[in-house]
């Protein structure tokens, strides 16, 4: 009889069918493909065209397939990909999104049950990384300054007389009042507006004014959320197929673009703060003296792309902040590049006001504290549309519309960390990581089947099932695959076999005191799980603070690992016993081949 | 096929004191090494600049580094990478420094078509400063975690006279691989750390083996004599230990010739803490229980108090 409950069988069959279904994704590979979009409120020539372009330069397109968001066109090879993203980016209009990317080539019946291949790291894959550290602190000190300038007028208003309002630390106000009645009644009144702010009285009528830390940690952590926004924004701008985003600790921020080669191009977008400011041009300054450092009160000198003085009011009248959009082009007079941009309602009307007011006058237009350009107000502008130029190519042009749309950065980020991989990289180290998955598993196989015979085929089969289960895992958890998981795979081929060896090992040396051999079998496995189960878990201990700590390709070998540990104490008891039990069936066995 | 055909017989406690002086002096030279030599560590932990660039032919090391001190890198270390048409160049961080000096050669190097023809990036690393600390400090966290957590699940499942010769082995082991580090100048990076860890769960996984076996062996035997029933736990055990041993060596050394030279310090780590991870849960961690006074009682006293706990609970 067979001794193994009929319902373990079910839970085998539900582990593993699964395993090997959602596993099969990974085995169709991929198509090389490159998507065409185009941004809201822009149109692209139709599909047949650009069929057309790619059948006159001859390259290839196996499939086409074409949806509310854009066309992506399928190629047999990432040769013809390449060739076709060039052509491509060349005959359609600055404004469209062309990208590469690649779609997995598994078959419809096997997508529409939410099965799909892992995702690649950016290891094999190729693409850049990149970690940003988010000026947190600028934040603060820009919070401070504001709040210093309100402050005032807030004292102003309630009639409570102040000699200064002095900045004493970088989070730390110090208002002097007139008296101590008035410092008293101030405090009051201060603490009750300002509530992100501890208000103390110090000695001859000084208030202390200093941000609580929970104020300041929530505006660090506002502004890195808003970074994170904006970041976003820009990567969409910039057409990247499966970017990742993710925040990382208190002020950085993790960004993963595969298959983006251009690294100079996606740093400068991501990384410039694009702050735009419409500042007025004191043109009665002397700009002799002015640059000697003698300027008139409320101005400060700004310069230009090439270095040219402008002395401005520091006052800013207008900000990106009233942008609705701004779009690149190229001026039909004097065939200078250009950004369109158009402001919203509060915008029109500030921008409206202005213009009336200044006619004649000279408006500078600021990029990150940089003079782009100062038009001549020569006429009240009230519908909301200006026009900035003195930009040195449409490029520059068009990287600056990008920036301008998707929103300034609340504070300058830096980049800490930055890992390029190119594409013959990655794709050497899929290959490499292959073999040593080959020769691992040839060698247990082959070792397995020699030393336990029939009972090592069990264990192969059982190592079998396990890399697929920890494939089907992954892709399911939308986990990412790396170098060092695949290292982690081959590791785990290792690591598997020993619950197996564990259980054998034993069922002979029952077999040598001269058990039966179901007896042996039942004793071998019963008396080997405690084992297997102690020692995996430090190994699963090991895993888990290795997914802890790790960041990128090391989260992926953890996990690799994490996974493996689970999957493989399952495969090496529970499984590899179904099948020697039904092996063996009913019969009388005398001898096993082990 | 069988390599222990009958049970072996060797008699491991008795020469004890020779392996543990062994083990003690390679760590005493590992760690000479590690404060004398230092690590050689890679940009992970110093922040810095790497670029590795594809050349169509074998590149002239003299001529890069020429090129690279002209255009004013004079600290930039050249060396061949995996085969010998890819080119490694390192650059320490000056403060203020950005990740565009790597843009930078790429570009240099893509100019000079005619005495580098078809240049392709491999790939760029640019770590900051404060990254590599940072880097460092939970590359060091991660380790204490990992021993605090091991130290713990020994600690609860065994006795404390295996919890901490089970640990001391465990130690022993990533100590060794770093020393290796050391004396080898084979370069020390991030993914090294994680084959540190995986060597210390590796470690742990073939002593708990070991101690299972001996915990079952001491609750079945009558005799006192501890050393023995350590012999014999460790013998029944060897077939296993071996095997274990012999595939996981195997599919390291594997990682370490077709895996690619990007991760080659992570497989050499690999494959050097397997040896030394075996040897350790053999000749350190039952030395070290044995030599804390491990006897039969101590792991039978667990089950005589679960056993008077059900008594007085009877008679109430």
């Amino acid at each position: 009889m067979n001794r193994y409950p009929w319902w373990k069988y079910l839970i085998i069959l539900a582990v593993v069918l699964p395993s090997l279904l959602y596993a099969l994704p990974n085995f169709y590979g991929w198509y090389a493909a490159v998507e065409v979009r185009a941004p809201v409120g822009t149109l692209l020539p139709p599909v047949a065209s650009m069929q057309d372009w790619l059948q006159a330069a001859r390259i290839p397109v196996t499939r086409v397939v074409s949806d509310a968001a854009g066309n992506t066109f399928f190629f047999p090879n990432d040769n013809a990909q390449g060739l076709a993203e060039t052509l491509l980016q060349n005959k359609l209009p600055a404004s469209a999104q062309v990208v590469l990317s690649q779609m997995s080539a598994e078959p419809d019946w096997l997508s529409s049950l939410g099965g799909r291949p892992v995702n690649l790291g950016l290891d094999l894959r190729g693409g850049v990384y990149l970690l940003l550290r988010v000026d947190t602190d600028a934040v603060i000190k820009h919070a401070l300054e504001q709040d210093s300038g309100s402050l005032r007028t807030f004292l102003r208003h309630q009639d409570l007389q102040y000699l200064a309002v002095n900045t004493i630390g970088p989070q730390r106000l110090a208002i002097e009042m007139k008296n101590a009645t008035l410092a008293a009644r101030a405090q009051k009144a201060v603490a009750e507006h300002y509530p992100d702010y501890a208000v103390t009285l110090q000695p001859n009528a000084v208030l202390d004014v200093t941000l609580t830390p929970d104020a300041a940690k929530r505006m660090k952590s506002d502004a890195l959320q808003q970074a994170i926004v904006v970041i976003r924004n820009r990567i969409d701008e910039l057409g990247v197929s499966e970017p990742v985003i993710q925040r990382q600790g208190a002020e950085h921020i993790a960004v993963q673009l595969p298959g983006v080669q251009d690294t100079q191009r996606a740093k400068s977008i991501i990384g410039s703060t694009a702050q735009l400011e419409f500042k007025m041009v004191d043109d009665q300054a002397n700009m002799a003296s002015a640059l000697k450092g003698d300027l008139p009160p409320g101005t400060a000198l700004f310069y230009g792309a090439h270095g040219t003085p402008y002395v401005l009011y520091t006052g800013t009248v207008l900000t990106g902040r009233y942008l609705s959009n701004a779009s690149a082009g190229v001026d039909n007079e004097s065939g200078q590049s250009i950004v369109n941009v158009s402001f919203n309602n509060e915008g029109t009307r500030i921008f409206g006001d202005l213009t009336t007011k200044n006619v004649g006058k000279r408006m500078a237009i600021l990029l990150d504290g940089k003079v782009v350009t100062a038009p001549v107000i020569r006429e009240a502008i009230t519908g909301g549309r200006a026009q900035i130029t003195g930009f040195s190519n449409l490029k520059e042009a068009s990287n600056a519309a990008i920036e301008l749309r998707a929103g300034a950065l609340p504070a300058p980020v830096h980049i800490a960390e930055e890992r390029t991989v190119g594409p013959t990289l990655g794709q050497d180290s899929i290959h490499d990581g292959v073999m040593a998955v080959i020769f691992g598993m040839l060698f247990v196989v082959l070792f397995m089947t020699f030393y336990y015979r029939a009972f090592g085929l069990i264990a192969d089969l059982a190592i079998l099932v396990n890399i697929l289960a920890i494939l089907a895992v992954l892709s399911l958890m939308g986990g990412t695959l790396t170098l060092p998981g695949i290292a982690g795979i081959v590791l785990k081929i290792g690591l598997a076999v020993d619950a197996n060896v564990l259980v054998f090992e034993r069922i002979r040396e029952e077999l040598r005191h001269g058990m039966s051999t179901r007896a042996a079998i039942d004793t071998g496995f019963k008396k080997a799980f405690a084992t297997i189960v102690d020692s995996n878990i430090t190994v699963l201990i090991a895993a888990l603070v290795l997914f802890q700590f790790g960041t990128g390709a090391i989260k992926g070998f953890a996990l690799v690992l994490t996974i493996g540990v689970i999957t493989s104490m399952f495969t090496a008891t529970m499984m590899s016993r179904g099948i020697i039990e039904l092996a063996l069936g009913k019969r009388r066995v005398q001898k096993l081949y082990i | 096929m069988e390599l222990f055909k009958t049970r072996t017989h060797v008699n491991f406690m008795s020469r004890r004191w020779i392996f543990l002086g062994i083990s003690a002096l390679l760590i005493l030279a590992s760690l000479a090494a590690f404060l004398v030599r230092g690590l050689n560590y890679s940009i992970d932990f110093t922040g810095g600049t790497l670029v590795e660039l594809a050349f169509s032919k074998t590149p002239d090391l003299g001529a890069v580094r020429g090129t690279l001190t002209q255009a004013g890198f004079h600290d930039a270390v050249v060396q061949t990478f995996g085969g010998d048409h890819d080119l490694l160049i390192r650059l320490r961080t000056q403060a203020g420094e950005s990740s565009a000096v790597g843009t930078r050669i790429l570009q240099m190097f893509q100019k000079d078509q005619v005495k580098y023809p078809d240049v392709q990036l491999r790939r760029t690393e640019y770590v900051g400063p404060e990254v590599g600390k940072e880097l460092r400090n939970k590359g060091i966290m991660a380790l204490i975690v990992v021993t605090l957590g091991i130290l713990i699940y020994v600690g609860f499942r065994f006795e404390w006279r295996f919890a901490v010769g089970g640990v001391l082995a465990m130690l022993h082991d990533p100590i060794l691989v770093v020393g290796f580090f050391a004396i080898s100048r084979e370069e020390f990076s991030l993914t090294v750390i994680a084959a540190l860890l995986v060597i210390m769960g590796y470690s742990l996984n073939d002593t708990v083996v070991v101690f299972d076996r001996m915990r079952e062996d001491l609750r079945a035997s009558r005799s006192g004599d501890v050393a023995q029933i350590f012999n014999v736990a460790i013998n029944e055990t060897l077939s296993r230990t071996v095997i274990t041993s012999f595939i996981t060596f195997m599919v390291a050394l594997s990682l370490f010739l077709f895996g690619g030279p990007v991760i080659h310090g992570f497989a050499t780590a690999l494959v050097i803490g397997v040896v030394v991870g075996t040897y350790s849960s053999i000749f350190v961690a039952s030395p070290v229980a044995l030599w804390l006074g491990l006897r039969r009682e101590h792991v039978l006293k667990r089950q005589f108090l679960s056993a008077k706990d059900r008594n007085d609970g009877a008679t109430l």
